[in-house]
């Protein structure tokens, strides 16, 4: 079920319906049980409820069986939580932590990896000469692992860490799981950001349905009307870099740079919006990560709740950045490296993130250059120098995203050798030709300028309500008439 | 709701363990519209940049949420929906789309005109928009010494579910027509299939009025889907009639000159119903363009021909209503190549033979088999007339028609038969 889709129109509309417009505050029941105690069900936890079990179902209209395990799971993590709260020996408690980080990880290593390794091994037994080779295990990839796991981890670490309390009420742990918004492609929700907001109680607020308005209109046009549409011009060049010219693989590699950052962030923006909607809130998950200034700062304006995560849970236990600049650069290297393979078994992904690990040690070792040279410093902070910054740091990007979404090294090879030595060639087929291309991109950094220089934010309070809304209108109508005629999954879902 | 604590909207709940720590996020340089919601802070050094989820919200955006939402965005957004069907109305229409108002406008008019003529009508798809000259036979006399008013109400990419339907709406308006014949598009029987040509593919059903929507929903073999499509078109037109939007900006709503080879619906209509072939060119590179166009279009749907049970039902239906009517009825085969004609698999024509069998023994049916009425060079794509074949399909039609009415007449053996 995808958040731009007429399914999830109608789903989200009776969750939305059900959720608001019944007067669950007045519910009050009180059940009485054996030794004079009581069951007390008030309307807020019906609420949750009613979440919980829509958030079921948004996953099981995709596999029952999958959404169980989740379930499964999340119930193991809640014992594990309860068992790390109560007992007070190290030795057991690490026992219990290890356990939940292997059951949680064994799972998605299932799921995700089991094929890609085998592939793997395969192809070095058929290499080294070896008359044997493994099957592939017919296995369905269960949408969102990668990310519900994370946030299973996250739970258990942080218990462990006495950093949040163990939940008691099982609901509540799977409803921060399970919650649809973020369920099958983030943003990688915090335990202790996720989990006091559960025991709020929730009041309709018209500003707050319409800021989650807002989000998913904003989602919704990063969506339809640039990614998407985008995807037409990166799609076929990705799939045969040697069938397009060199200036068609230079805009499929823009395009796809653009499409991704648009894809992933509108869905963010949906779950946002929708979180919004139903009164909760999840983490911002960009911060226009194309206006970056190096590539650690890309890393901070990123995917942050995936970065953060890594940061927190990788990186920092790893040593992080305290010891020498020798074993920084191997914290960045292995931390990114699995960060890269964290979005998908393919060992360009692995590559894409052992590239950024290196360019994060780089651009450690060139900051520490720059501080012992002030003129160069001064130079690197001034307008020029940061424009400067900001578009070699977004051309790496770019060029590092061809090893991101092309689907085998030799197309890598194939596109690579297009982008660097000049051939005449075709062009897309777009019926709009390149001029929806450069459209976009006009839009797109005109977005920028004017989200830097806040003049939504001062115009949106002065325009008079009718101009509002006339504007809302508009912005869907755009994205209405740009929504393509096969909706598009999230390139994020598979991951 | 501020990162501080603010909670606007939510209450802490008691009875509860106590909270922990407020969230709290890093601070944001996002200048998102959302951002206007939060108070004006400091804006940070790029490295210290991170992102912040601050729902603080002033007092004047909290005052315009309600008349915003409740008022001006449905507002706005009504306005906007009727102005684009007073655009398509007015300015725009995909030329099939006009089509069948057009026909049904021209028939009306002959009727007016010619009350007390008996009524010839056929009921077919593009072939017999192009095939029948139906003004050639408007005039002739019936066997009751009337003169007769014939005309041809075939329609691109209408198959048995549109004739049944176009059955229904004449019966509906009084219209009963003296001889009805319809046209067999044995393409448009195939099973719906995803990639494969069935006459649920060929329709528009973001056109389709609510009533043509209702009638038609029971053939198809996805309802659910179909309405869905209808519904979304009515409640978002923009979304519905998006790559029509799109046709339209490119100016091919007009039919550049390369579309104009495929589709034919752009020409005029004579006063009979038949579409005006006279300069359509006849040159063996036209041809060969045309005949590619068609086999690209059929040739897999036909090589894997299923006959489809929805669409069956409708000529079943169209047979059961006009016998319950009592109107005369027979069923014609439209010329075909044989090029076209050896595009079915053998057990694909098995199933139309058998399926035609059945027909004719349930309703005592008469059968015009006019297949191979026409030679190749007839033919612009192997299964479409050019100009000489809708002639000659014509002439042989004429004795065809006599011969029916001959047959139909009140106190012959047929109609007795039919009685």
């Amino acid at each position: 079920m995808l958040f731009c889709s007429w399914t999830f129109f109608q789903f989200f509309t009776l969750v939305f319906a059900l959720y608001w417009f019944i007067p669950w505050r007045r519910l009050h029941w009180e059940i009485p049980l054996p030794r004079q105690r009581r069951f007390r069900l008030t309307g807020d936890e019906v609420r949750v409820w009613l979440l919980l079990v829509a958030s079921f179902y948004f996953y099981a209209s995709w596999s029952r069986k999958l959404a169980l395990l989740i379930v499964v799971s999340t119930l193991l993590d809640y014992c594990i939580g309860l068992g790390l709260e109560a007992w007070q020996d190290s030795r057991l408690r690490r026992a219990l932590l290890t356990l939940s980080i292997t059951a949680n990880l064994g799972l998605l290593c299932f799921f995700k990896y089991s094929n890609f390794f085998l592939a793997s091994l395969d192809e070095v037994l058929i290499a080294a000469g070896a008359p044997v080779w493994f099957n592939t295990l017919r296995i369905i990839l269960p949408i969102g692992i990668s990310f519900y796991t994370f946030e299973a981890i996250n739970y258990t670490v942080d218990v462990y860490r006495r950093h949040v309390k163990a939940e008691r009420n099982p609901a509540h742990l799977l409803f921060f799981v399970l919650f649809f918004p973020h369920l099958v492609a983030g943003p990688i929700v915090r335990a202790k950001d996720f989990l006091p907001q559960i025991r709020r109680s929730k009041r309709w607020s018209w500003a707050r349905f319409q800021l989650g308005g807002e989000y998913f209109l904003l989602g919704m046009l990063k969506k339809w009307v640039v990614a998407d549409q985008l995807a037409l011009y990166a799609d076929p060049v990705f799939a045969d870099p040697s069938a397009y010219g060199s200036l068609a693989n230079w805009i499929a590699m823009l395009a796809f740079a653009l499409q991704i950052y648009c894809d992933f962030s509108g869905y963010s923006d949906m779950a946002l919006g929708t979180a919004h909607m139903l009164g909760y809130k999840l983490a911002v998950n960009f911060n226009m990560p194309y206006l970056a200034t190096s590539v650690s700062d890309y890393w901070r304006r990123n995917h942050i709740s995936l970065s953060t995560w890594l940061r927190d849970y990788l990186f920092i236990p790893l040593g992080g950045s305290r010891g020498t600049f020798w074993q920084t650069c191997r914290n960045n290297l292995i931390t990114m490296t699995l960060g890269g393979l964290w979005h998908g078994a393919n060992w360009n992904f692995a590559l894409w993130g052992l590239v950024h690990g290196v360019s994060l040690s780089v651009n450690r070792a060139f900051r520490s250059f720059c501080q012992v040279r002030p003129g160069l410093d001064n130079f690197l902070k001034s307008w020029l120098g940061t424009a400067l910054r900001r578009a070699v740091t977004f051309f790496w990007l770019a060029q590092g995203l061809v090893l991101f979404r092309a689907p085998t090294f030799a197309l890598t090879q194939a596109m690579y050798a297009r982008l660097w030595f000049p051939v005449e060639g075709a062009d897309v087929n777009h019926i709009y030709g390149y001029n929806l291309f450069w459209g976009i991109v006009a839009g797109f950094v005109l977005f920028h300028v004017a989200a830097c220089r806040q003049w939504w934010e001062r115009l949106s309070l002065r325009l008079p309500t009718p101009i509002l809304g006339f504007t809302y209108v508009l912005a869907l109508v755009l994205c209405m008439v740009m929504a393509p005629i096969f909706v598009k999954p999230f390139l994020y879902m598979q991951f | 709701m501020s990162s501080s604590g603010s909670t606007v909207g939510e209450q802490t709940l008691t009875g509860h363990p106590p909270v922990s720590a407020p969230v709290r996020y890093p601070q944001s340089a996002i200048r998102y519209p959302l951002s206007a919601l939060a108070p004006k802070r400091p804006r940070p050094d790029d490295d210290t940049a991170a992102p912040c989820l601050t729902l603080a919200r002033s007092r004047r955006m909290k005052r315009k949420a309600r008349l915003l939402l409740l008022w001006w965005i449905p507002f706005w957004y009504v306005i906007s929906q009727l102005a684009l069907f007073a655009w398509m109305d007015e300015s725009w229409q995909m030329e099939r789309t006009f089509s069948p108002p057009r026909k049904w406008a021209i028939l009306h008019k002959r009727l007016a005109e010619m009350p007390d003529r008996p009524l010839v009508l056929m009921l077919g798809s593009s072939r017999t928009d192009q095939s029948f000259q139906a003004g050639r036979l408007t005039g002739q006399l019936a066997p009751d010494g009337r003169p007769l008013l014939v005309f041809n109400l075939g329609l691109p990419a209408a198959g048995g579910m549109h004739h049944a339907l176009y059955l229904n709406d004449l019966l509906a308006e009084g219209i009963r027509p003296r001889l009805l014949l319809i046209e067999f598009v044995s393409a448009f029987l195939n099973r719906s299939r995803r990639g494969l040509q069935s006459e649920e593919h060929f329709t528009l059903v973001p056109w389709l009025s609510a009533h043509e929507m209702l009638f038609l929903q029971r053939y198809y073999t996805n309802r659910r889907k179909m309405i869905t499509e209808w519904l979304e078109a009515r409640l978002a037109p923009w979304y519905g009639f998006r790559w029509n939007v799109h046709e339209h900006f490119l100016g091919r709503h007009s039919h550049p000159p390369e579309e104009t080879k495929f589709d034919q619906s752009w020409r005029p209509i004579d006063p009979w119903g038949w579409r005006l072939l006279r300069d359509m060119p006849n040159t063996p590179e036209f041809r060969a363009l045309r005949w590619a166009g068609a086999y690209h279009m059929y040739a897999q749907s036909l090589q894997n021909f299923e006959l489809g049970v929805k669409p069956a039902q409708a000529l079943h239906d169209i047979f059961s209503r006009c016998r319950r009517e009592n109107i005369p009825v027979a069923l014609v085969l439209m010329p075909v190549s044989k090029e076209f004609r050896d595009l079915y698999s053998p057990e694909g024509q098995a199933q139309i033979d058998n399926f035609l069998a059945e027909l004719r023994r349930r309703y005592n049916l008469d059968i015009i088999d006019a297949t191979d009425w026409l030679d190749k060079e007839d033919f612009d794509d192997g299964h479409h007339p050019l100009l000489s074949g809708a002639e000659k399909f014509t002439t042989r039609m004429i004795p065809e028609v006599h011969k029916l009415l001959a047959r139909t007449e009140p106190g012959s053996s047929k109609a007795q038969n039919a009685d």
